[in-house]
């Protein structure tokens, strides 16, 4: 992180109406934006793309204006509870000047079943 | 190094862990452990085993994971956890792989890794074949003493060097719960000054030969003797 970089405002939203405004800088991750903030996240995986617990969900206008995600990044968000077209890895995203005012939601968390007699639901392995 | 010992905060689980689902998820690992050593085969570049492994786990609903993927062909075995690979190694004829994956299954985390031998490389496949006994070395020292988790890497290392292998303790075991362990202890259990509890922590054996041209990985959760085949 250098002293001259671009200042970026991140807008953060936890629930309908509740904004706050985060002060980033350009070619920083959005993740460390965002822990700095302490927005509710987290980053298991140290931002290789694997854990997900650094996800968020963009506003659907900024969306097209990210760069799309890498392979490793697309493959594992379908696969994270309650997925959504305008959810992306904060750990992938590369603040730049050109997303200045980007704003970004917390995903709501996962509500746990009660617990529950073991069984696959998904593919058997061969 | 700073020793822990507050083992009950240490061995804390968090509102989902149960026992079934810990070995569920056990199983499945090991399962897709298998699944993946499979579908590799000399010629292989390891960055598409890599890809390889991660779409199967995909398939399996299994991508999410605590820790990447790891498969280290050929020379990359030598690399500690988390270490970059060097690109573009090919599996040979005769040469060694091994898998290292945490994958996250709903809630429960799982943690595996093993070492699998191409062609007829008789160092290698005594570098393999030892990975796994030393990890049962250990774990059978562990089900019949009270070491700590360090009594039990200090073992480790006398018993990989009287093998004739280096025992790399940048991998020295660690916590495994429902997810995430982290929240609970993220440290090594290598250092912890207590006798870890089954089912609680996984351990690591990470082997190199002297040479420094290969090693062997082997893990698995902490568990007595009934839940590994004879």
């Amino acid at each position: 992180m250098t002293t001259d970089a671009a200042p970026v405002s991140v807008i953060l939203g936890h629930s309908p109406g509740d904004l706050r405004e985060i002060a980033a800088i350009e070619g920083e991750r959005l993740l460390d934006a965002l822990l700095r903030a302490q927005a509710p996240i987290i980053s298991v995986c140290g931002g290789r793309a694997c854990c997900g617990g650094c996800r968020i969900r963009v506003e659907t206008a900024w969306r097209d204006r990210l760069i799309p995600p890498g392979r490793s990044e697309a493959r594992l968000l379908p696969h994270l509870h309650d997925p959504h077209e305008d959810d992306r890895l904060s750990c992938q995203i590369e603040l730049a000047a050109a997303l200045d005012g980007l704003t970004v939601h917390i995903v709501p968390k996962k509500v746990k079943p009660p617990r529950e007699t073991v069984q696959s639901t998904t593919g058997e392995i061969e | 190094m700073t020793n822990v010992a507050l083992k009950p905060n240490l061995e804390d689980v968090g509102a989902a862990f149960t026992v079934e689902k810990m070995l569920f998820v056990r199983d499945r690992t090991r399962r897709a452990i298998h699944a993946i050593a499979a579908r590799v085969t000399p010629g292989m570049v390891e960055e598409d085993a890599v890809e390889m492994a991660k779409d199967l786990l995909a398939g399996l609903d299994m991508i999410k994971g605590w820790h990447d993927v790891y498969v280290r062909f050929g020379s990359n075995t030598l690399k500690t956890f988390g270490a970059p690979s060097d690109p573009g190694v090919i599996l040979g004829e005769n040469d060694l792989f091994f898998i290292d994956i945490g994958p996250v299954w709903q809630d429960w985390e799982g943690d595996g890794g093993d070492t699998f031998i191409v062609g007829s490389n008789a160092e290698m496949a005594r570098c393999a074949a030892d990975a796994r006994k030393l990890f049962h070395i250990v774990r059978k020292k562990w089900t019949q003493t009270g070491l700590s988790g360090k009594g039990l890497y200090d073992f480790a290392t006398a018993e990989a060097e009287a093998m004739g292998w280096e025992l790399n303790l940048d991998l020295s075991g660690h916590r495994l719960s429902d997810f995430p362990h982290a929240a609970v202890y993220d440290g090594p259990l290598a250092e912890i000054d207590f006798r870890p509890s089954p089912l609680l922590w996984v351990l690591e054996i990470h082997i190199r030969d002297r040479d420094r041209k290969f090693g062997a990985f082997f893990e698995d959760m902490l568990l007595d003797d009934s839940y590994f085949a004879p």
